[in-house]
């Protein structure tokens, strides 16, 4: 039987510039009872506690500096040393517009969340993020296999950025 | 930087592989779900009444600080207008950071009229590739409607807030119509 609260397991990665922001994501994930929460106030700071921590997921805004939410995921994507290539990220905006979410997507954000933020929308935000995340890494297993059929030789070279990113 | 990357030759943790009949390989990959949420986790997580109780008691611990918050962001909004107006250029910018952090917050702190206004504020500011003059008049508007519905305890009704917002827009489209002509996308 899954746990009453299962992101009791989680750990968070919070980037943004707003402390008002920072201060409520953090107040309602430790009331969702997350494992850990790491707070970055650009992505910078976001892109070293990523590299260091390795967390579960990550809760991004989208205008930073001097890194911005996308280039944050762009990042996190597809550095050849990422921890976690795959980690569901959510992008958390005040922004609106196709350009906006195009590119977003094109840098593999899991789940856009728009603000104002509510609670029940960022919990479902993050069960999707989730479920993202698995069928974009199974997708890339698959493709993997798919590429290079011999069983988990040696040689595996990781998918080209734009491949994945077409994937998921 | 750490690696995760799986050695060479071996699967990665929690990947299971076996072979099947005819040489048919099954490769099962590891659950993201299962090595984040622990084994028996199902998606869609459900939420539970508790918790999300919890949640809204985080925001409203929050909502005095940001009450008074959006207060001073909203008299900033008012002073930074009068030093554009007298023509420090960089205000202007000043204004739509504020204008920006109100539309995304005000909402969760049930403001939400004065987050609609706020984001009609932007989408201004956001359209326009210079400001001129008659801009002042419609910013100068658009935040004097934010002060309005922001500084009593309760903000006005829905109906109130549409005939607000829909007064605002008919003065952006007709600033843009008359004063405007250069923001005419063909010319630049």
């Amino acid at each position: 039987m899954s746990s009453p609260n299962p992101i009791d397991k989680l750990s968070v990665l919070i980037a943004d510039d707003s402390e008002t922001v920072r201060r409520l994501l953090a107040s309602l994930l430790a009331a969702l009872g997350a494992g850990r929460v790491f707070i970055a106030n650009n992505g910078s700071e976001a892109l070293t506690t990523f590299f260091r921590y390795c967390p579960d997921i990550i809760i991004t805004d989208a205008a930073m500096a001097p890194i911005d939410g996308y280039e944050l995921v762009d990042t996190v994507r597809s550095h050849p040393e990422s921890p976690d290539p795959n980690v569901p990220v959510i992008m958390l905006s005040a922004l609106s517009g196709d350009a906006h979410e195009a590119r977003a997507a094109q840098m593999g954000v899991s789940i856009l969340l728009s603000k104002p933020l509510v609670p029940e929308a960022l919990y479902k935000a993050i069960s999707e993020a989730l479920a993202s995340a698995e069928r974009r890494a199974w997708l890339e297993e698959a493709a993997l296999k798919i590429a290079d059929p011999s069983p988990l030789s040696a040689d595996k070279q990781p998918l080209p950025a734009g491949r994945s990113r077409m994937l998921h | 930087m750490p690696h995760s990357q799986h050695s060479p030759g071996q699967p990665p943790a929690g990947m299971q592989v076996s072979s099947g009949a005819q040489g048919v390989e099954i490769v099962q990959p590891s659950s993201i779900v299962t090595r984040k949420l622990g084994p028996g986790a199902v998606l869609p997580m459900r939420l539970d009444p508790r918790v999300l109780k919890r949640m809204e008691r985080a925001i409203e611990k929050m909502a005095d600080s940001y009450e008074k918050s959006l207060k001073t962001e909203i008299r900033q909004m008012l002073l930074s207008h009068d030093e554009w107006q007298a023509g420090k250029q960089e205000a202007i910018h000043a204004i739509y950071a504020l204008a920006h952090d109100i539309r995304g917050l005000a909402g969760t702190f049930s403001r939400p009229v004065t987050g609609r206004i706020s984001n009609a504020l932007c989408q201004y500011l956001e359209a326009l590739p210079h400001l001129d003059a008659a801009d002042g008049a419609v910013v100068r508007l658009h935040v004097d409607a934010m002060f309005a519905a922001a500084m009593d305890a309760q903000e006005p009704s829905e109906e109130v807030a549409k005939a607000t917002l829909a007064g605002l827009e008919r003065l952006v489209g007709r600033t843009l119509e008359h004063c405007r002509p250069a923001c005419d996308p063909a010319r630049g």
